[in-house]
Formats: C-alpha cells, sequence, structure tokens
C-alpha cells in the first residue's frame, strides 16, 4: 500500500478521535503496552507516542521466504489461555473454513476488471492470513490490493500465484491442526489434506 | 476493566479478545460496527479495540459516532479508542495526534 495512501487513513482515523491505532496482525504485546498507556496516563493525549513497531516488514520485492511464519504461530500458543492449542486450531480452523469464499470473491473481481471490489477482496485475505502467519499470501494480497485502489488490471500471472500460495498455506496449516497432539484428544473434527 | 473487541473477521477477533483476556481484563465482541453500537451503549466499556474495515459502520465511523455522542452526554464517560489499521509505520499518526492532541 502506498505510505499515501496509509497517510490518509490515519488523518481519518485522528480526525474521528482515535486515542491510538494498532497495526494488523496484532501483536498481544503491542496491544498491551498501548492500552496501558490511555488507561494508567490518564487523559493526557500527549503522551500517547505511537505503538511501538507494527511487527511487520516493509515492503519486499520478492514474497517472505516461509510459507507460513512460526513467530507468529508461536505468539498464538503463548496466547491460549489453556495452553492446549484450542486457539490455534479455532484460529486456523476459522481461516481454513473461510478460504474458498474470500478467494471465490477475489476470482470474481478480477473477472469483472473491478477495482473496487478487488481491493476490499483482498484486503480481506490479506488480514486473516497475516494474523495467523501465512505471509507469503499476504504479501501477494498486497500486490493484488495495490493493484485494485489503482484501479489497474491483475494478470492472470498473480492470480495463479495467490492460487499457488494459498494451497501451500492452507496444506501447511491443515498439516498443523492434525499435528497437535491437542487436537486428536478433543476429538476435532477439521480435514487435513492429502 | 470492560473492553470491547470489534471486528468482523473472526480469526483477528478470537486473536484479539484473547490478548485482552490474558491481561486480564473483561471482553465483549461485536461483529461489526452496528453490534459494537449497542453493546457500548449497553455495558459502557472502558475500551474499544476496532478493526477500521468493516462492512456496514466501519470503526472510523463507529469512533465518530461514539465522539458524538460523549460531546452531547459528557457525563456518560471516555471510551478510549484503539484502532486496527492495516500494516504500516506509526510516524505519521503520532504527527497527526500531536498536531491535534
Amino acid at each position: 500500500m502506498s505510505a499515501a495512501v496509509l497517510a490518509e487513513d490515519r488523518e481519518r482515523c485522528v480526525a474521528a478521535g482515535m486515542d491510538d491505532f494498532v497495526a494488523k496482525p496484532v501483536r498481544p504485546d503491542v496491544l498491551e503496552r498501548t492500552l496501558n498507556r490511555h488507561l494508567t496516563a490518564g487523559t493526557t493525549k500527549s503522551s500517547a507516542a505511537a505503538a511501538g513497531g507494527p511487527g511487520t516488514d516493509p515492503d519486499q520485492d520478492g514474497l517472505p521466504p516461509d510459507v507460513v511464519d512460526a513467530s507468529r504461530l508461536q505468539l498464538l500458543r503463548q496466547l491460549d489461555p489453556d495452553g492446549v492449542g484450542g486457539l490455534v486450531t479455532a484460529v486456523v480452523g476459522a481461516f481454513l473454513q473461510e478460504c474458498p469464499t474470500r478467494l471465490a470473491a477475489v476470482r470474481a473481481a478480477v473477472a469483472a476488471g473491478s477495482g473496487a471490489a478487488l481491493a476490499p477482496a483482498t484486503h480481506e485475505l490479506k488480514g486473516s492470513a497475516g494474523n495467523l502467519g501465512a505471509v507469503r499470501v499476504a504479501a501477494v494480497c498486497e500486490r493484488l490490493e495495490t493493484l485494485g485502489r489503482g484501479s489497474a488490471q491483475p494478470g492472470a500471472q498473480l492470480l495463479q500465484q495467490l492460487n499457488h500460495e494459498l494451497d501451500a498455506a492452507t496444506g501447511a496449516l491443515a498439516q498443523l491442526l492434525t499435528a497437535q497432539p491437542a487436537v486428536a484428544a478433543a476429538g476435532s473434527t477439521s480435514e487435513g489434506r492429502a | 476493566m470492560k473492553i470491547m473487541v470489534a471486528d468482523d473477521d473472526l480469526g483477528s477477533r478470537l486473536v484479539a479478545q484473547a490478548a485482552v483476556r490474558r491481561l486480564g481484563h473483561e471482553c465483549i465482541t461485536a461483529v461489526d460496527g452496528e453490534q459494537a453500537w449497542a453493546l457500548i451503549q449497553q455495558s459502557r466499556p472502558e475500551v474499544l479495540i476496532s478493526d477500521c474495515d468493516m462492512p456496514g459502520l466501519d470503526g472510523i465511523t463507529l469512533c465518530r459516532r461514539i465522539r458524538e455522542h460523549e460531546h452531547n452526554q459528557p457525563q456518560g464517560g471516555y471510551t478510549h479508542v484503539v484502532l486496527l489499521t492495516g500494516s504500516g509505520g506509526p510516524e505519521d499518526v503520532t504527527a497527526g495526534m500531536l498536531a491535534g492532541g
């Protein structure tokens, strides 16, 4: 996303009266620092320096090396209240379930030649992929989203790349679910990929 | 403390809720802006953590509505609003907030 688009979005947020922002995917430590800044410092808005480090890499020419960012998943595991992987299972399950619909929306937008539909469709998929550390999927979505916002048409190759990365990510995530001992113990019905 | 999380994406909502609970706060969730607005009036959370991009009533418009309501009813208390945004640097918003704050 261009810096100009981001700055514009942020200005709108400030003008609307927000106290602070946290970049997605949400990191618990960043969220905690942000909350503490506002809740312990009273109403001193000027003390609200920006949330430390969104934790995402700047735009790269190539895609990130890992299909799934292990550190993001580790974060989710640490966040789990029971410590048996229920949160990861739920979040991965939600992603796997919603993937076909989200991909269909992107395809439909490309087929219709609609940048106005492509941008939000890819933005959504980017968000949910990033939440799970599917960073290559998120990176391809970012490219598609930029094209959509600029009303440019993505080439067939980019859509193919999205398909490919999504296959790789869903495969890796599904494998992860079946590998978790807690999943077997809980009798989960999530399907693994052959 | 009572904290509301509003996000139409289930995965994001689960993660934010888990983070809030882990900090020891009570967490109320909403799947969109309209539900968030209704629940805010009902339960008066101290903090709203909301996604910007939600269908219908989006995070920014929701924030604006909250501030208007507070302006009209100053005795009703203040809801701290933290918006969840797409990836990017925080430097520009710091400048904006200091300028406007």
